[in-house]
């Protein structure tokens, strides 16, 4: 039994701010991550820095994470989730699930000789700065773990932190509150055919983009003309999803900046039906992003695959004419859309949602649910921006902290 | 844009008519479009009339342009396929929009009411054509022969005269 003062699902932006801000204030949290590391889907994502910070935040994750480093009150359960939880007169006793964890933590020393000799690539490191700092082994792809003989990684391995026979385990946990900070998910332009994903090659989604440009921004040196089809998943009532997801507009124009900056000869376009830029820098920073990206009012009705190129389709708003235009790169940026977990997890602990499926909360941003001792924070109540998550993340965190400090004086 | 604006100055406008045409069965989700140009980026008829224009179709109605639309022979040529219903992200089901304004355009005497009836003949007609034409090319669908479409149409068109 694991005994903490509050229990953190999900490390990314919200649940890493969180559980600082909670250890700050000297509360134990264990933090629950269904993945093998922190940081969130934003942990993937490219600085767009051109010659100045383009104030995407994408390095703030990584410092909510490096702060946590060294605090002894903090748990971390990856590869984990929330299987049973029962309410005992103002406390939770908790269910956690976890996978088999096949590297240890303590022994790993991030030298990632076991990636290279694993043969089946089921070895992945953790992005620099998000812990836990440890290899880890997904035992779906791993195949010593899968009825078959490979000792590759165990022997490659100098420090002996690798254990392929490792089990799954269930813990139990005892906590006075929990704050649920398990994100969001992106859509999958799937949905909408006619946008040629997964079959016109050639068309990514941005969170793609994000990943290559991060990894190996050099790949996209091929790419001399690009697009960008804004709303994918967004504002469309005929899909359900008629809500702002109010990241896009801004990532694209700071991801278009970086592709300029990158390639000052490169051709970049961004097709909106209208831009939803808000903030009170909002003139300055429109400007200063626009210059020397196309912006096309229009929103395209279909892309398809040409001769070497991808043909993107639509009415030129201006003109009243329709168009076709080709491109090496189409990039659809996504929305943002509920988790399909949210379903069993408003189960478990008994919340509701919205019509959207996101968490529902009492008060917008400030994360109280119609469950005591339960709060939401970050995007999985709906659409933020990282800023906006680790914002929500704090100051739920603050009003956990206020009721566990009213109950110890009551 | 032009176009447009040249439109709105010589026009006569309506307020009521966004109302009236929203009020019919179809027309309810009329006000919701957002001017986005999915629509006419897929309108097959758009594609072969760039003069045919969904979206601007649209904004007519919203400003309330009552004669110029009733009476336009833009109204007819829409071939009802769909595709702007199921593409627009408003769910504003243009191609039903589309039948309450030719309803309207009938009541108000834009039309003769014979004229309906001669458009669904032509429709019919088209349906014929186009599977008396398909006929010609399906035998040979395994073998990909080149086929010159006019003389497919001549082709069809003696068939059809033949039955
Ligand atoms: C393509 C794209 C680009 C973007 N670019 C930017 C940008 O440049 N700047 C910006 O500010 N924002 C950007 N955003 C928005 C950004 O991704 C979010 O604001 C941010 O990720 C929200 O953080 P979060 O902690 O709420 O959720 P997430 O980042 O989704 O983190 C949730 C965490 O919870 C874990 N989890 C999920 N379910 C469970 C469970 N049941 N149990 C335990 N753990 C669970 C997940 O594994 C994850 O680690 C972008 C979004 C998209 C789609
Ligand atoms: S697709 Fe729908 S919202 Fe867009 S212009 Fe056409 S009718 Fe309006
Ligand atoms: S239903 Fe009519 S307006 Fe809509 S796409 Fe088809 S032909 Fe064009």
């Amino acid at each position: 039994m694991v005994t903490v003062d509050v229990v953190v699902l999900g490390g990314g932006a919200a649940g890493l701010a969180a559980s600082r801000t909670l250890l700050g204030r000297g509360y134990s949290v264990l933090l629950v991550e269904k993945e093998g590391h922190t940081g969130g889907r934003a942990a993937g994502y490219a600085c767009k820095a051109t010659d100045d910070c383009q104030q995407c935040q994408v390095c703030l994750v990584a410092d909510e994470a490096r702060a946590l480093t060294g605090a002894d009150q903090l748990k971390m359960l990856v590869f984990s989730s929330l299987k049973g939880v029962q309410n005992q007169n103002g406390s939770f006793q908790l269910d956690v699930a976890q996978g088999p964890i096949c590297v240890d933590p303590q022994r790993c020393i991030l030298c990632g000789r076991c990636v290279d000799a694993c043969p089946a690539g089921a070895i992945r490191l953790p992005p620099p700065g998000f812990p836990p700092a440890s290899a880890s082994v997904d035992p779906e792809i791993c195949r010593a773990r899968n009825a078959q003989t490979c000792r590759a990684c165990v022997e490659a391995c100098p420090t002996g932190a690798i254990d392929l026979q490792a089990a799954a385990r269930t813990h139990r946990v005892r906590c006075r509150a929990i704050i649920v900070a398990t994100g969001f998910q992106p859509f999958d332009p799937r949905q909408l055919p006619r946008l040629g994903y997964g079959r016109v090659p050639g068309v990514i989604t941005a969170e793609e983009l994000e990943r290559r440009m991060r990894g190996d921004p050099g790949g996209l040196a091929a790419f001399k003309r690009v697009a960008f089809v804004q709303c994918v998943g967004s504002r469309n009532v005929t899909l359900g999803r008629g809500y702002c997801s109010q990241v896009c507009c801004r990532y694209a124009l700071r991801l278009a900046a970086r592709l300029r900056r990158d390639d000052p000869g490169r051709r970049v376009a961004i097709f909106y039906m209208d831009l939803q830029v808000s903030g009170k820098d909002v003139r300055m920073r429109w400007e200063e992003l626009g210059r020397g990206v196309e912006l096309i009012q229009g929103a395209p009705a279909s892309i398809v695959a040409g001769e070497a190129e991808v043909l993107v389709r639509y009415e030129d708003l201006r003109q009243g004419r329709v168009r076709q235009e080709p491109f090496d790169l189409v990039v659809l940026s996504v929305g943002m859309g509920a988790s399909p977990h949210n379903v069993e997890l408003a189960r478990l602990l008994g919340l509701n949602l919205d019509p959207h499926r996101f968490f529902a909360t009492q008060e917008r941003g400030h994360g109280s649910t119609s469950r005591r001792g339960v709060w939401v924070a970050g995007s999985a109540a709906g659409p933020t921006d990282i800023g906006g998550a680790i914002r929500q993340g704090r100051s739920v965190a603050l009003a956990v902290a206020r009721q566990l400090e009213d109950r110890r004086h009551a | 844009m032009v176009g447009e604006e040249k439109l709105r100055r010589s026009a006569s406008f309506d307020p009521e008519f966004k109302w009236e045409v929203s009020a019919r069965p179809g027309g309810e989700h009329l006000k919701t479009c957002f001017a986005c140009g999915v629509c006419t980026a897929g309108c097959p008829v758009a594609e072969i009339d760039p003069a045919y224009n969904p979206r601007r179709i649209i904004r007519m109605v919203i400003l309330g342009m009552r004669q110029q639309v009733l009476s336009s022979e833009m109204i007819w040529l829409c071939s009802t396929c769909y595709t702007c219903y199921a593409h627009c992200p408003q769910d504003v089901r243009f191609t039903e929009i589309m039948k309450v304004l030719r309803e309207m355009a009938v009541e108000e005497g834009y039309v003769h009411s014979s004229f309906l009836e001669c458009i669904s003949r032509v429709d019919r007609l088209s349906e014929s054509l186009r599977r008396q034409m398909l006929m010609e090319i399906l035998p040979h669908r395994g073998e990909g022969v080149e086929i010159e479409e006019r003389d497919l149409l001549t082709r069809a068109l003696r068939n059809l005269e033949d039955r």
